[in-house]
């Protein structure tokens, strides 16, 4: 992958008809092969005693933080939406993290994976809206305060999804990209500072893309929210 | 530019990831969290139950202990109250001792005083006696008995009209027997005075409300018999059998001898006054 190329979808390493393997997918895949088996090695002896293992207690803070972070935005209990939002989040800041490494092109980069995570997004928004409050009480919100906001609600709910895809795509590539460009000026020292300054914009792009679909999801189940606060209340 | 199958394919890869670290990760770490929970509040109710039993302990031991010390309190409160009516009873029984052991010093005194007034009555007489036959011996040159007989009889002679009337009917309902008692020996012609004065007295008519009437026989009928009593302190008695007529010390030895009493007493009521006081003064002393 040279400066010119923008994406690493179009690195492609094998392709049989439209079916192609580019640095998209084989890194998608190490990302997940890593956090599997992370997430394997520290679960595989777990302990509920007051003694536990390195990468249990990591995995506690990290865990028992999004927890926290989902409870405090829906108001809800965190059980429901720990797994997406989690995943979500584990994932964008492990490739953005990953970022760092030589060799190493993160599928956040590539606007094919930040539209899929958006598509996701736009997916479970209504799913869980539907799954919270029924097909007609979240059809309800779209006609809400009045039936003429429909078509803006509508555009509202797609535009948000492209916006969310395209935010993540566009710091991540730009972030790469800037590291590649300046490593053509200048060699020495500054493309390190580069990446310090990426380590930290990965975090904070994965904190966001999590959070707005957090949002987002909470905004479509907010009505069951406000009808049962006491038993939704953490 | 979007590549829609590598878009497809990180939609698949994402939903994948989802379900394994769903199984993986967040299942086991969540139900290992929640189970540490369960087992921090489960060891904290522990606990909580233990404070309220050792609570619960403490405030039993506490009444125990208070119980014991309310009985300690009431064990020493019978036992103060015990010994201070063995003190009471001990102080009221050294008083009663004390009490009789007056009372014994007292009889004591008293009866030494009798007996000293006694003796002294007896040797008071005597010296009475004695310094009167001396005086009426060197004065008057006649002896004590003498001068006492003709006393007698010249009491004889003034009798009151009552007491002659009343000898004189003893002697009509007795044997007509007088009997004269003396202290001292008397001598014939001393006898015949005191016949001659008591047959006199006897034979004149007495002038009471039987006047009139006149004796059973003559006076020289009476018997008269002289008889020496040692109990008569220089005198003489003339007794029928049942009125007398006497003159002796005596009398004025009573007088003296209650003179004497009446001033012993006096001393003897200060003398106990003064003790009373001192006793008095003493107790309120004493805490």
């Amino acid at each position: 992958m040279d400066i010119q190329t923008l994406s690493p979808d179009e690195v492609i390493l094998w392709q049989w008809g439209f079916v192609k393997l580019n640095y998209t997918i084989v890194y998608t895949w190490l990302v997940m092969g890593l956090l599997v088996f992370v997430s394997w090695l520290a679960t595989r002896r777990l302990s509920s005693g007051p003694r536990i293992s390195h990468w249990q207690n990591l995995l506690e803070v990290v865990v028992g933080a999004i927890s926290k972070q989902i409870a405090e935005v829906t108001r809800h209990r965190p059980d429901r939406y720990l797994p997406f939002i989690g995943t979500l989040f584990l994932f964008i800041v492990t490739c953005n993290l990953l970022a760092v490494v030589p060799g190493f092109h993160p599928p956040t980069s590539s606007l094919s994976t930040t539209t899929a995570l958006a598509l996701c997004v736009l997916i479970a928004v209504p799913a869980y809206g539907i799954a919270s409050q029924g097909l007609w009480g979240y059809l309800k919100l779209y006609v809400q305060p009045t039936p003429l906001m429909l078509p803006f609600n509508i555009v509202g709910e797609l535009s948000r999804t492209l916006a969310l895809a395209v935010r993540l795509f566009g710091n991540m590539m730009s972030g790469a990209k800037i590291g590649a460009i300046l490593l053509a000026i200048a060699p020495l020292f500054f493309p390190i500072l580069m990446h310090v300054m990426g380590l930290l914009t990965g975090v904070i792009q994965a904190y966001i893309f999590s959070i707005l679909a957090l949002v987002y999801i909470a905004s479509a189940t907010r009505r069951e929210a406000e009808d049962q606060p006491d038993t939704d209340k953490e | 530019m979007i590549d829609w199958f590598t878009t497809v394919a990180q939609i698949v890869n994402f939903l994948i990831l989802v379900a394994l670290l769903r199984y993986f990760l967040y299942g086991r770490i969540v139900a290992a969290m929640q189970q540490r929970e369960d087992e921090l509040a489960a060891r904290w109710e522990e606990a909580e139950r233990l404070r309220e039993q050792a609570q619960e302990e403490l405030a039993a031991a506490e009444s125990t202990r208070r119980q014991l010390e309310d009985q300690r309190e009431a064990l020493l409160a019978e036992i103060r109250a015990e010994v201070n009516q063995f003190r009471q009873e001990m102080l009221a029984r050294v008083r009663q001792e004390m009490d009789q052991q007056r009372q014994r010093w007292a009889s004591a005194i008293q009866e030494e005083r009798e007996s000293f007034l006694r003796d002294l009555r007896r040797t008071v007489a005597e010296q009475v006696v004695q310094i009167a036959r001396r005086v009426l011996a060197d004065l008057a040159g006649v002896q004590l008995e003498r001068q006492i007989v003709a006393h007698f009889v010249d009491r004889l002679r003034k009798l009151g009209s009552d007491d002659r009337a009343a000898l004189i009917d003893s002697l009509h309902r007795g044997d007509r027997a007088v009997t004269v008692e003396t202290s001292f020996d008397v001598d014939d012609q001393q006898r015949a005075v005191l016949v001659q004065a008591i047959r006199a007295l006897l034979a004149e008519p007495a002038d009471g409300p039987e006047g009139d009437s006149e004796p059973d026989g003559s006076p020289d009928d009476i018997e008269v018999h002289f008889q020496r009593s040692e109990d008569l302190l220089c005198g003489i008695a003339v007794s029928t059998n049942s009125h007398q007529v006497s003159w002796n010390l005596r009398h004025y030895l009573i007088e003296l001898e209650q003179e004497l009493q009446r001033a012993l007493d006096e001393e003897a009521a200060a003398q106990v006054q003064l003790e009373a006081d001192a006793t008095v003064a003493g107790q309120s002393v004493r805490p």
